[in-house]
């Protein structure tokens, strides 16, 4: 109706009233389908435009996972010490097939499981602190609408997983605080066991959570408390240390073999400081500069700088209860994972322009960012008088970085030394070896990559059984 | 109330002073650069960003056209763009329309490029009691408010650009405009202004406009109201916003009709053809057009999210143009920004201008050269500092009593006018680090550059040059005038020590 040089309308109140509950009650149902939609189609699009097996690491963990099925000795023992065995294991169900092997997707289900997984629990994060549903919607945007976040969960790489992973566990350990619900804790100590059997992140994740449990209740109920508290934590929480422990005895005769054999971490790290490519080790500004330059390629710069502003806004809101306070800290574990790795030598991360004229491991970056959106989401609700800029600030900083495919992740894939170009290699392979009988001698330490390349036959790329050495 | 603008008609005087001691000439007949067009370090033409918008000018006045002579176009190159064999200057028009009369009028006197110039130093005084004007929106004292808008424009790289012929004040100006405008009763005369002002901002330069979203958002919102009735939500839109489009239309006709004319077509602005270089000799040359990218990955707008930690380095922190490095006042300014958000009164103003001061930071973060160019200081944060220098204002009227601020107050105050006022009586064509040591005999990339020049008696000073050169050194000079501005700040300072006017943040 038209008045006073107005547009006038009424809606009644009851219908306001409806589709507030419809939206309070669907919100989460419709991200979980958007999750879901948009994690397959940026796999789809990640196939079809050849990048998605551009990690030589993606590759590695398919063929890992093909030789527990197909290999001249199949079985549990081809899971090997150089990496964790649950994202090798979770492929196991369905690397068996051919396309599912080739085309990454075994390996990439779990990644994108874990997506729309990690933006349900930010949801839920957010929700559980009070977050109304505009920050809510705000995190978990952040999370998702993130073309390194998209693109490394439409891969056979296993961050995703990791993060779906601690972010569960730290999700629960925060709800332990609140709430003082022991199925929470237990929650807490399952993730964060599956967690330790993903990656050695989770191994520091684990140490953080035992030292806030041990602290936190030591403080506020005693020492008996305590004690009992952390028996229960620890024997599920530390499980998957015990096993992989015993699994490297078992299999290569040393309790430590993941950490000291040729093929560990530590002894590749050893090859490149030789090479004088570990500038990070002892040097904690480089190392804090490098991981901070990561992040903020990984987050767009803006969503990490205002992450900050909502972590500092977090813990000083008296109106959250201290303990959630306390325990958020936990959302920081993979920075000062990473930043400790890097600065005793046991990571290496290249940081184009400061490492050299390369990229190399830049996904590590990632790590963080469902804490930023964790905290964007709070910023938002929080900082009611900025919303409208915050949003449109970073409404901005997205359509440029989606405009400009800004994907560092990508470009470690493509260009940096994250990649392996094994064309030339495969092709010599293919043309002379396809009709030959018999089996070709390979180390799979290196030439994952040549191994995972059409060579023999071209429809069953490694139909050639392969001998380590 | 007289007593008032007494007090600002004398600030506005001494301010003409001041801009006068620095304004950027030399010795010729009687002024050189009026009819020679030449790039002399530290002239008028020293960058092809001023020179080219002078050459639009020039077309306009001399030969009716939008389009370059080959004098013109090699003057002004590489800020040119090219179509259709024509070449014109690659910046949106605005700045050029402005400055028109200003170069006729100087022509019936023989300056006309004194007098185009001063069409921004106009605009720079004109910009020091808008900050004035913003910072007693934000309930800071009248003398405070005064040393807010005088900090602006002696304390920031604002002075080295108002002697320019380039966008940064005009735009600053039709922002802070627009910022109050924004903070105004929405009427239909209003409405209609701020679209005018939308639209000669975007003249102006285009990210203006993105400068200038949040005052849309929040004006749109004004307009809607809602009240509870009987079981029902009441929802009224004002339909006065309809002004807003009104008001946008006539410059924005003027810019289509423009682009049209250089282009073809409305809506393809000359930046979006690229620039080209030229010389007489081998006119037309093209540059590494964008459409030959082969890699699909690289940067494809204006805006990298990929540069902006490193754009916020340069920007806020580096010695090459970081806002702390050549103003480190704007922390005093966002201090006051806080205090002023803290007041319930002016928290909404405060968020705005914040929104619309973070806009021009982040949107030139990402921009792939946040240098701009060859210059002096962070020039893109121009608009940005005049916001945080009402910020100033309003730390100075809740702090003025307190000996550690005001003594740290004054520090900056007077780092940043020494620092500043040298970029004006020198150059502001000081290139980034990347090409100062790449240079056959690199040259400094900091303002030690200035001090060079400064060391070697090469001022740019006109009043200096024509009538001081052979009685005072130049640096002696320099000292005189950052004196003379400290001075005036002080004398402000103990007025305001004195005032019985009461304000938000008295003590």
């Amino acid at each position: 109706m038209l008045a006073n040089d107005s547009l006038n309308f009424a809606i009644s109140k009851s219908t306001i009233v409806s589709i507030k509950h419809l939206v309070q009650a669907y919100l989460g149902y419709v991200i979980f389908g958007f999750l879901i939609a948009v994690s397959l189609a940026y796999f789809v699009y990640y196939l079809n435009n050849g990048l998605g097996l551009a990690y030589n690491d993606a590759r590695s963990h398919l063929d890992i996972g093909r030789r527990v099925v197909e290999n001249l000795n199949p079985g549990l023992a081809q899971l090997g010490s150089v990496w964790l065995p649950l994202p090798h294991l979770l492929m196991v169900p369905t690397i068996w097939h051919d396309f599912m092997w080739h085309s990454g997707l075994s390996g990439a289900i779990q990644s994108m499981i874990s997506f729309v997984a990690t933006g349900l629990i930010i949801y839920q994060f957010l929700k559980r602190i009070g977050v109304g549903l505009l920050g809510r919607f705000a995190g978990v945007a952040i999370f998702a609408a993130n073309l390194n976040v998209l693109y490394l969960q439409s891969t056979a790489m296993n961050e995703l997983l990791l993060i779906a992973l601690m972010t569960a566990g730290a999700y629960y350990l925060v709800m332990w605080f609140k709430e003082d619900t022991l199925l929470d804790l237990i929650k807490a100590a399952f993730f964060i066991m599956l967690s330790v059997l993903t990656r050695y992140d989770g191994w520091f994740l684990l140490f953080m959570a035992t030292v806030l449990i041990v602290g936190y209740t030591w403080r506020k109920k005693g020492y008996k408390v305590a004690e009992g508290m952390i028996i229960l934590f620890l024997t599920l929480a530390s499980l998957g240390v015990g096993l992989w422990l015993l699994w490297n005895k078992l299999i290569f005769n040393d309790w430590l073999y993941f950490a000291t054999g040729p093929f560990s971490a530590k002894a590749q790290q050893l090859q490149l400081e030789a090479a004088g490519n570990l500038a990070t080790k002892g040097n904690l500004w480089l190392s804090v500069s490098s991981y901070l330059l990561a992040l903020a390629y990984n987050s767009y710069t803006l969503p990490a700088i205002l992450g900050l502003v909502g972590a500092v806004a977090f813990w000083w809101d008296k109106k959250i209860a201290g303990p959630v306070r306390l325990a958020s800290i936990i959302l920081l574990a993979p920075l000062f994972f990473n930043v400790l790795a890097l600065y005793l030598g046991h990571s290496v991360l290249f940081i184009q322009g400061i490492s050299g004229n390369t990229w190399f491991n830049v996904r590590y970056g990632v790590m963080l960012l469902p804490s930023i959106a964790i905290f964007i989401g709070y910023l938002v609700h929080r900082a009611k008088a900025f919303r409208p800029t915050i949003i449109g600030l970073l409404i901005f900083v997205l359509f440029f970085a989606f405009t400009n495919r800004d994907a560092v992740t990508i470009d470690d894939a493509r260009v940096g030394s994250s990649q392996k170009n094994v064309s030339e290699v495969s092709g010599w392979l293919k043309a002379n070896t396809a009709n030959e009988p018999g089996y070709i001698l390979i180390s799979a330490a290196s030439h994952d990559a040549i191994i995972f390349s059409p060579t023999k036959q071209s429809a069953a790329p490694l139909a050639l059984p392969i001998t380590i050495w | 109330m007289i007593k008032k603008i007494v007090v600002a008609i004398v600030i506005g005087l001494l301010a003409i002073a001041l801009m006068a001691g620095v304004t950027k000439g030399h010795k010729g007949n009687p002024i050189y650069n009026q009819t020679e067009n030449s790039k002399l370090l530290g002239g008028p033409f020293e960058t092809t960003n001023s020179s080219s918008r002078y050459a639009l000018v020039e077309a306009m006045a001399e030969n009716k056209t939008f389009f370059f002579t080959d004098k013109q176009a090699a003057f002004s190159a590489s800020d040119i763009a090219s179509h259709n064999g024509k070449i014109f200057s690659v910046f949106t028009p605005g700045v050029s329309f402005v400055a028109l009369p200003f170069y006729l009028l100087g022509k019936q006197v023989g300056m006309p490029q004194l007098f185009t110039y001063f069409s921004t130093a106009i605009v720079a005084i004109l910009n020091l009691f808008l900050v004035f004007k913003l910072a007693r929106k934000l309930g800071a004292g009248f003398y405070e408010s005064l040393m807010g808008g005088g900090l602006f424009l002696f304390g920031t790289n604002a002075l080295a650009y108002a002697l320019t012929l380039t966008q940064h004040h005009l735009s600053t100006m039709f922002i802070l405009l627009a910022l109050l405008n924004s903070f105004s009763k929405r009427t239909w005369i209003n409405n209609l202004g701020f679209g005018l002002l939308y639209g000669a901002g975007l003249l102006m330069d285009i990210p203006n406009g993105l400068m200038m979203l949040p005052l849309v958002g929040y004006i749109l919102f004004k307009h809607w109201f809602w009240s509870e009735g009987a079981g029902q939500l009441l929802f009224s839109v004002k339909l006065r916003f309809l002004a807003l489009a009104l008001g946008l239309m006539p410059l924005l006709g003027v810019f289509a009709w423009y682009n049209y004319q250089l282009t073809g077509s409305p809506t393809t602005i000359s930046q979006s053809l690229g620039r080209v270089d030229f010389t007489v000799d081998q006119g037309i040359i093209q540059r590494n057009k964008e459409s030959n990218r082969a890699d699909e990955y690289e940067q494809r707008s204006f805006y990298n999210t990929r540069s902006q930690s490193r754009g916020l380095y340069i920007l806020l922190v580096s010695n090459e143009r970081g806002w702390l490095y050549y103003s480190p006042m704007v922390v005093v300014g966002i201090l006051g920004l806080i205090i002023g958000f803290r007041n319930k009164e002016t928290r909404t103003l405060v968020a705005l201008a914040a929104a619309v001061g973070l806009f021009c930071l982040i949107s030139y973060t990402s921009f792939g050269d946040p240098w701009g160019g060859w210059s002096f200081g962070p020039r893109y944060l121009i608009p940005a500092s005049a916001i945080v220098s009402a910020g100033v204002s309003v730390a100075l009227s809740r702090f003025k009593k307190n000996v550690p601020f005001v003594v740290t107050f004054f520090a900056l105050a007077i780092y940043g006018v020494a620092v500043n006022s040298l970029g004006a009586m020198t150059t502001s064509a000081i290139p980034p680090k990347v090409e100062a040591v790449n240079l056959p005999d690199p040259i400094p990339y900091t303002y030690e550059y200035n001090l060079g020049l400064l060391e070697q008696d090469k001022s740019s000073a006109l009043v200096y040059n024509l009538y001081l050169y052979e009685s005072v050194s130049f640096r002696d000079y320099w000292l005189a005038y950052i004196s003379a501005a400290s001075v005036i700040v002080a004398g402000l300072y103990v007025v305001s020590l004195f005032s019985k006017e009461r304000n938000d943040y008295a003590g």
